[in-house]
C-alpha cells in the first residue's frame, strides 16, 4: 500500500488485503491478551484518576464563570474565564464525557460516574450520542453505509461514496459543521433516522418513536441553552452581553476542538473503508483487524492526551473502547508491536501533519474522481 | 375547595417544584442535584463524603476471634440513629470499586445516643470478595460509608415472655436489642449455637446478673459437643414455648429448620420473627448454569435457564418477549447494561464471576450462576 496517495493509482478506495485465518486468530489472541492485561491492572489509580479529572473540570468551570463576571473590572479576566470555561467544556467532553459514557468507568459502582447516569455538558441528549456511537460507530467502523460517523451525512470523504454536487463546497460545509459541532452531534441520530424529512428509510430501524427522539432532543438542547445563553447572562447583571458572548466563544472553542480532533481519528491519508458484505459474520480477529485499519493516532505530549480525551490513541480506544482511556498511551508500544508482527499498517503522526491530510482529504473528494478500469484482481477486496 | 381537592393541589404542587427544580439542576450542572455535581469535589475536603449515604469515621478495629472483627464506627450528623435489631449497608471502595455488604449493628442504642458511636460485628467469609478484604484493610480513622438504618428485625413492644435464638454472628442483632432495653420487659431466653467459641460472652454474662434490669437466661450451645437445635430441646427447656415471641437470627439453614420445629410446637407463625445472615444465593456450581430461577422485577416475569444450553441473559429475556435495549450483541458498546439486584453471573468474554450485591451487568455477554433479579 503507497503511503503517500490515500487510493490506488485508478482511484479505488483503500481497502484492506484479507490475512490468513492463522493470522486473524493470531491478532485475535495477542490483543485478548493486552486488554486482559491492562484490565487486570485497572483499580484505585484509575478512580483516583478520573476523580482528579473530574475536579479539574468542575473547578474550571467554576472559576471561568466567576472570572468571566471579573471582567467587569478588567477585560483580561473575561478572557481568562472564557478559556477557563472552554477548558472544562472541553475536559467534560473528551476526558470525562466521551470516556465514562464508553462505560470505561462502570465497574466503580460509583453512584454518579458511570455511563447510565452521567450526562454531558454539550447540546445533544446522552442516551441518542451513546446509541449511535458505542454501538453504531464502535460496530461498524468505517464500513461505508453503516457508519454514519464517515462523513455524518454530509461530507464524502472517499471513493466509494457517490459524488453529489453539494461536495463542490463541502470545505465550507466541514467549516461549519465544525463550529457548530455540538448541533451536529446532537441532530446525529435523528438526520439518520430522517425524524423532521418526509421521506424515512425504509431498513433503517429507529432507537425510539420520531416523536420521543423530538421530545428529548429539544428538552436537552433547550436546558444547554437556557444554562450559557439565558440563566448566566441574567445572574451576571450588567456583564449580561460580555457573558453571552463569552459562553458562546467558549462552546465555540470546544466545538472546533473536538471536531479538529474527531476528525483526525478517521480520516486521515491511508484510511482504509469497508464494504458491509465483507464484515458479516466477522471473527473477533477480523473485527480487530478492521478497528486498527480504520483509525488514526495523534502523537503529543501527556497534556495533548489529555485535552484530546486520549483519542489521539484512536487505534487503542477503537480496539479496547471500555478500557479506561489514559492507558491508551501504555498499551500502544504493544499494540504496533501486534501491528509489525502481522503487517498491518499503524497510522500516526503529529497533530499538524495528520490534520492537513484531513483538510487534503475533505478538499479531494469535493471533486469526482473518474474511475479507471480495473483489472480483474483488485477488483474483489 | 374541599379538603380532599386542597391536599391535591398542594401534592401536585409538590411534585411540580420538585420536577421544576430537577430540570433546573440538569440544565445548570447536568446532574440530578446540585450535592451530586459537587460530591467529587467535597471529596477532597471530607474523604468518602457521598450525597446519597453517610460517612463514618474508623473509631476501632477489634480481632474477636481468629475470623470475626468488630469494627467500631462514628457516623456523621447524617446518620440518623436505629431500632436494636436493625441492620445498615456497609460501603468501602476496595481497588477503587464500591462494594456493599449488609450488617446488623450490634452495639446498643443507648451506647450509641451517648457516644456517637456504633460497633458492627462482623465474620470473615471464606472465599468472600469484602469481608477477607475488610481485615486487612480498615484501618482506624478512615471513613466508610453508611446507609441509614434499615430492617424490620426489631423488639416488640409487649411484656410477652421472649426466646431469642441466634447462631454464630447472628448474635450481633439480638446482642443489640438485649442491651437496649430500657425496662424490665417480661422473661427472656437466650438459645445461643456457635461452632467455636461464642462472642461476648462475658457481656451477655453480665447483662444476665443484673437481674434489676433485665429477667435473661443464657443457654450457649457449642454445635460440636452439644449438636445442633432440636424439637426435644426447645421443647424440654421452654414449656411455655407457645405464649413466647421467637426472634431468630443465624445463616439460613438454621433458621429455616427452627421455624420448621417450632411450628411442629404448634407456634403461631405471627409469634415468630427472624432475621436471616447471609443471605447469598446458593451458587450453581455445575459447567453451565443449570435451572437458575431469574426474575425480571420490572416486567414482573420469571424464567428458569436451561441445564444443557448456555443462554445469556440478554436471550433469555427475549425469549420471555422482553425488549431490552442492546447493540453490538458482542461485550463491547454497553449498551445492554442494567442492574442485577439480586445474585450472580459470569461475564463470558472476561470469564469474571461478579459481585453479589446489586450491581450493572452486561445482557449480551452474562450468563447466570445463582438464581438472579435483573431491574428489566
Amino acid at each position: 500500500m503507497s503511503k503517500t496517495s490515500n487510493t490506488l493509482p485508478n482511484n479505488e478506495p483503500l481497502t484492506a488485503p484479507k490475512l490468513s485465518e492463522e493470522s486473524y486468530q493470531g491478532l485475535e489472541q495477542e490483543l485478548n491478551e493486552l486488554r486482559e492485561k491492562t484490565l487486570a491492572k485497572v483499580g484505585q489509580v484509575d478512580a483516583d484518576y478520573i476523580r482528579k479529572i473530574i475536579r479539574i473540570e468542575r473547578w474550571s468551570g467554576i472559576a471561568g464563570r466567576i472570572v468571566m463576571v471579573l471582567g467587569f473590572f478588567n477585560p483580561l479576566f473575561w478572557i481568562a474565564g472564557v478559556l477557563l470555561l472552554a477548558l472544562s467544556k472541553i475536559l467534560n467532553n473528551m476526558e470525562v464525557g466521551h470516556n465514562v459514557l464508553h462505560g470505561q468507568y462502570d465497574w466503580m459502582n460509583d453512584p454518579y460516574i458511570n455511563s447510565k447516569k452521567f450526562d454531558w455538558n454539550i447540546l445533544g441528549d446522552t442516551n441518542s450520542w451513546k446509541h449511535y456511537h458505542n454501538y453504531e460507530h464502535h460496530t461498524y467502523t468505517n464500513i461505508i453505509g453503516k457508519d454514519r460517523d464517515f462523513g455524518y451525512g454530509l461530507l464524502r470523504l472517499s471513493n466509494d461514496i457517490p459524488w453529489r454536487f453539494k461536495n463542490l463546497w463541502q470545505i465550507f460545509t466541514y467549516a461549519a459543521l465544525s463550529i457548530l459541532f455540538e448541533i451536529g452531534i446532537a441532530y446525529h441520530e435523528l438526520a439518520g433516522d430522517r425524524v423532521f424529512t418526509k421521506k424515512k428509510k425504509k431498513d433503517r430501524k429507529s432507537r425510539l418513536p420520531a416523536e420521543q427522539l423530538k421530545k428529548d432532543f429539544y428538552s436537552k438542547a433547550g436546558k444547554q441553552l437556557f444554562k450559557d445563553y439565558v440563566f448566566f447572562p441574567l445572574i451576571s447583571g450588567p456583564m449580561f452581553i460580555p457573558v453571552l458572548i463569552g459562553n458562546f466563544i467558549a462552546n465555540l472553542i470546544r466545538n472546533v476542538w473536538t471536531s479538529t480532533i474527531i476528525f483526525c481519528g478517521h480520516f486521515t491519508d491511508d484510511i482504509h473503508t469497508f464494504k458491509e458484505e465483507d464484515c458479516q459474520n466477522e471473527t473477533k480477529g477480523q473485527w480487530y483487524y478492521r478497528q486498527m485499519l480504520g483509525s488514526s493516532n495523534l502523537e503529543g505530549k501527556k497534556w495533548f492526551h489529555i485535552m484530546t480525551g486520549h483519542l489521539s490513541c484512536q487505534v487503542e480506544h477503537h480496539l479496547f473502547p471500555d478500557i479506561p482511556a489514559h492507558r491508551y498511551v501504555d498499551m500502544a508500544p504493544e499494540v504496533q508491536r501486534i501491528a509489525k508482527k502481522y503487517g498491518i499498517p499503524y497510522n500516526t503522526g503529529k497533530f499538524g501533519r495528520q490534520y492537513f491530510t484531513v483538510i487534503k482529504r475533505i478538499l479531494k473528494y469535493s471533486l469526482p474522481q473518474k474511475k479507471a478500469d480495473l483489472p480483474a484482481s483488485l477488483s474483489a477486496s | 375547595m374541599t379538603k380532599a381537592k386542597e391536599l391535591d393541589f398542594s401534592k401536585k404542587n409538590q411534585i411540580d417544584k420538585k420536577r421544576i427544580m430537577h430540570s433546573l439542576n440538569q440544565s445548570l450542572v447536568n446532574s440530578e442535584s446540585l450535592t451530586s455535581y459537587y460530591e467529587p469535589l467535597i471529596q477532597t475536603i471530607l474523604p468518602k463524603w457521598s450525597n446519597k449515604k453517610c460517612r463514618a469515621r474508623i473509631k476501632n478495629v477489634l480481632r474477636l476471634s481468629d475470623n470475626v472483627i468488630q469494627l467500631s464506627l462514628k457516623p456523621s450528623r447524617k446518620w440518623k440513629g436505629f431500632k436494636a435489631g436493625q441492620y445498615l449497608e456497609l460501603t468501602v471502595e476496595q481497588q477503587g470499586a464500591f462494594v456493599t455488604r449488609c450488617f446488623s449493628i450490634s452495639s446498643s442504642v443507648k451506647h450509641w445516643k451517648k457516644t456517637g458511636f456504633i460497633e458492627l460485628t462482623i465474620r470473615e467469609q471464606d472465599e468472600g470478595r469484602v469481608t477477607p478484604w475488610l481485615f486487612d484493610h480498615l484501618e482506624k480513622n478512615e471513613y466508610v460509608q453508611l446507609s441509614q438504618a434499615r430492617g424490620e428485625f426489631v423488639l416488640s413492644n409487649t411484656t410477652a415472655p421472649k426466646l431469642f435464638i441466634a447462631g454464630g454472628t447472628g448474635i450481633t442483632p439480638i446482642k443489640s436489642m438485649l442491651t437496649s432495653l430500657t425496662d424490665h420487659s417480661g422473661k427472656m431466653d437466650l438459645l445461643y449455637f456457635a461452632r467455636d467459641a461464642h462472642l461476648y460472652t462475658d457481656e451477655l454474662k453480665q447483662l444476665e446478673q443484673r437481674k434489676d434490669k433485665i429477667n435473661l437466661n443464657l443457654h450457649f450451645i457449642s454445635t460440636d459437643i452439644q449438636g445442633e437445635l432440636t424439637q426435644h430441646m426447645l421443647a424440654s427447656l421452654f414449656p411455655d414455648l407457645e405464649q413466647r415471641e421467637i426472634f431468630i437470627c443465624g445463616p439460613g439453614g438454621m433458621n429455616d429448620s427452627a421455624i420448621e420445629k417450632l411450628t411442629n410446637l404448634n407456634v403461631n407463625p405471627s409469634r415468630i420473627f427472624q432475621e436471616q445472615f447471609l443471605a447469598t444465593p446458593k451458587r450453581i456450581t455445575s459447567g453451565s448454569a443449570a435451572e437458575a430461577n431469574i426474575t425480571f422485577s420490572k416486567a414482573g416475569l420469571k424464567t428458569q435457564s436451561k441445564s444443557k444450553v448456555d443462554q445469556t441473559l440478554l436471550e433469555l429475556a427475549e425469549e420471555q418477549k422482553l425488549s431490552p435495549e442492546y447493540g453490538c450483541r458482542m461485550g463491547v458498546c454497553h449498551q445492554c447494561k442494567c442492574t442485577k439486584t439480586k445474585g450472580v453471573v459470569m461475564n463470558t468474554l472476561t470469564g469474571q464471576v461478579s459481585d453479589t450485591s446489586e450491581e450493572e451487568i452486561q445482557l449480551c455477554v452474562s450468563v447466570p450462576l445463582s438464581d438472579l433479579e435483573i431491574e428489566l
